[in-house]
């Protein structure tokens, strides 16, 4: 029964782990996107030069803004042409150079986008606002939902795990129930029976979280090998402290969840 | 000393195991409970202990109202009390010696330089003296019990409480097992032994307390198992 439960924790700590580990290179992912999110103000080509770059100068004092960018009505055609490729001659078509000069504005969250584009919107030089409204709208959407689902999971799964050490205590506790008896009538303390329960649900959760923690170990870089090959388009690059932050946080909960178990099991059992 | 003022137990279920009981048992007596089985023996010991609690009336034992202790104050409480049982409930993976050292374990003495003379001394009193190493499956039954006295003996409570102490043995040794009782009461040490053995009360002529349907139908001092 112990080791079943050691197997089944590992097993909970481990899907729990794998979680962990999507939720986080979800986060990672996610926030490489959001900071992909551009606002772009078009500046009028009547708009003085002087008040551009006030604006461009209190935009990158905002919080919420990784980066500015002045694109000028030169560069813009330049990278019209640049787009356009074998067909660039068409451009020869146009008198003069029609694309406005821009104020790219690099988000730290898109979060803040609709602000943001909003605060530009009322600005005299710019002459509109432009942002992938849909994009962000349904990028913090996804974001969301993952983040609730991963945490309703992760939670899930701690409560099984939970149950699971409350039964394995329970089970120890019938074995030794002869002792139990003879310690109360002789005068322990309900602490005095619990100590040992509660340690050996403790170690038992240790353990699920040692095997977990191994597995991870060993697995995690080839997987993540495995994934970013996979998945090219998309920066995989993970916080180096973020794998000994994981082992640390599966060991504590292996054990809290394991003392956790027993508590309420001992608490039941000697309360009846 | 112990003292029961109008005390009824009614289990769930509406069994009535003992009917406004008032007994009282000084210091230092040596008093036997009889009566048939599912008379209220049992109820009575569990009520001393604290293994249940009265429906109504009062019980004091060492002067403390037991059934208003306090929860956290139960263990400290049944450190007064030692209490052997038909069935020895010795620890089959433990020593004499471990099992006898138990109950001052429990209470928190860990040191063994503190435990091991005491355990000495009450193996001499119970007259095992040299299995101390052996585990109770390699003992007879009254060595057992005898065990199970010297555990109940170590933290030298006020009061032993025997339930049918002898139930499991053969006369002789049930003869020796109620010598030993009598023994320790002549230290001092108040007992109250519950018991079927008629031989022993009629030959002991101690105090007897008979129940019958949860009544105390008869207390006489230096009675018979029967009524004269």
């Amino acid at each position: 029964m112990a080791a079943f439960s050691v197997t089944t924790t590992g097993v909970m700590l481990l899907m729990l782990g794998a979680f962990l580990v999507v939720i986080a290179s979800l986060n990672v992912t996610l926030r490489a996107l959001e900071t992909k999110i551009d606002v772009v103000a078009y500046i009028k080509d009547s708009a003085d030069p002087a008040q551009v770059d006030n604006l461009r100068d209190s935009l990158s004092q905002n919080a919420d803004v990784a980066s500015v960018r002045y694109v000028s009505k030169a560069e813009a055609l330049a990278r019209m042409r640049q787009t356009l490729g074998d067909k660039a001659q068409l451009l020869a078509q146009v008198q003069g150079n029609p694309l406005p000069a821009s104020l790219e504005v690099q988000l730290k969250f898109a979060t803040s986008a609709p602000a943001i584009a909003e605060q530009l919107q009322r600005q005299a030089s710019i002459e509109e606002v432009d942002y992938k409204r849909d994009v962000v709208e349904r990028l913090l959407a996804i974001t969301g939902f993952l983040r609730l689902a991963g945490s309703l999971i992760v939670a899930g799964l701690a409560a099984i795990a939970l149950f699971i050490m409350m039964n394995t205590t329970r089970i120890a506790m019938y074995a030794r129930r002869p002792e139990i008896e003879i310690m109360k009538l002789v005068g322990a303390t309900d602490w005095f029976v619990r100590w040992p329960f509660i340690f050996e649900g403790m170690f038992l959760g240790l353990l699920g979280g040692v095997v977990t923690v191994a597995v991870i170990a060993l697995g995690y870089q080839p997987m993540l090998e495995r994934v970013s090959a996979l998945l090219t388009f998309l920066p995989l690059a993970f916080d180096p402290t973020f794998l000994p932050r994981l082992l640390a946080l599966l060991l504590g909960a292996g054990a809290l969840i394991g003392a956790a178990g027993s508590y309420i099991s001992v608490r039941k059992f000697l309360d009846a | 000393m112990i003292v029961l003022q109008g005390v009824s137990k009614i289990y769930p279920g509406g069994i009535k195991a003992l009917d406004n009981v008032d007994i009282s048992i000084p210091e230092r007596e040596f008093a036997f409970l009889v009566g048939p089985s599912g008379a209220g023996k049992s109820t009575f010991i569990k009520l001393l202990i604290r293994d249940e609690i009265a429906t109504s009336g009062r019980v004091f034992v060492n002067h403390q109202d037991v059934g208003r202790l306090k929860k956290k104050q139960i263990p400290y409480f049944r450190r007064k009390i030692g209490v052997v049982f038909q069935d020895f409930k010795l620890l089959p993976y433990k020593t004499v010696r471990e099992n006898v050292a138990f109950p001052l374990q429990v209470h928190g003495i860990l040191d063994w330089k503190i435990i091991q003379p005491r355990v000495d001394a009450v193996l001499d009193l119970v007259g095992l003296p040299d299995c101390q190493d052996r585990f109770p499956d390699q003992l007879s039954g009254g060595e057992q019990q005898r065990v199970a006295v010297a555990r109940a003996l170590i933290h030298t409570p006020l009061i032993l409480i025997a339930d049918e102490p002898t139930g499991n043995l053969d006369p002789n040794t049930a003869w020796e097992i109620v010598q030993l009782l009598i023994k320790i009461n002549s230290y001092g040490t108040t007992i109250l032994m519950a018991t079927h053995n008629r031989e022993i009360v009629d030959m002991l002529r101690r105090r007897v307390i008979h129940i019958d349907h949860g009544r105390i139908v008869r207390d006489e001092q230096e009675g018979a198992y029967h009524a004269a």
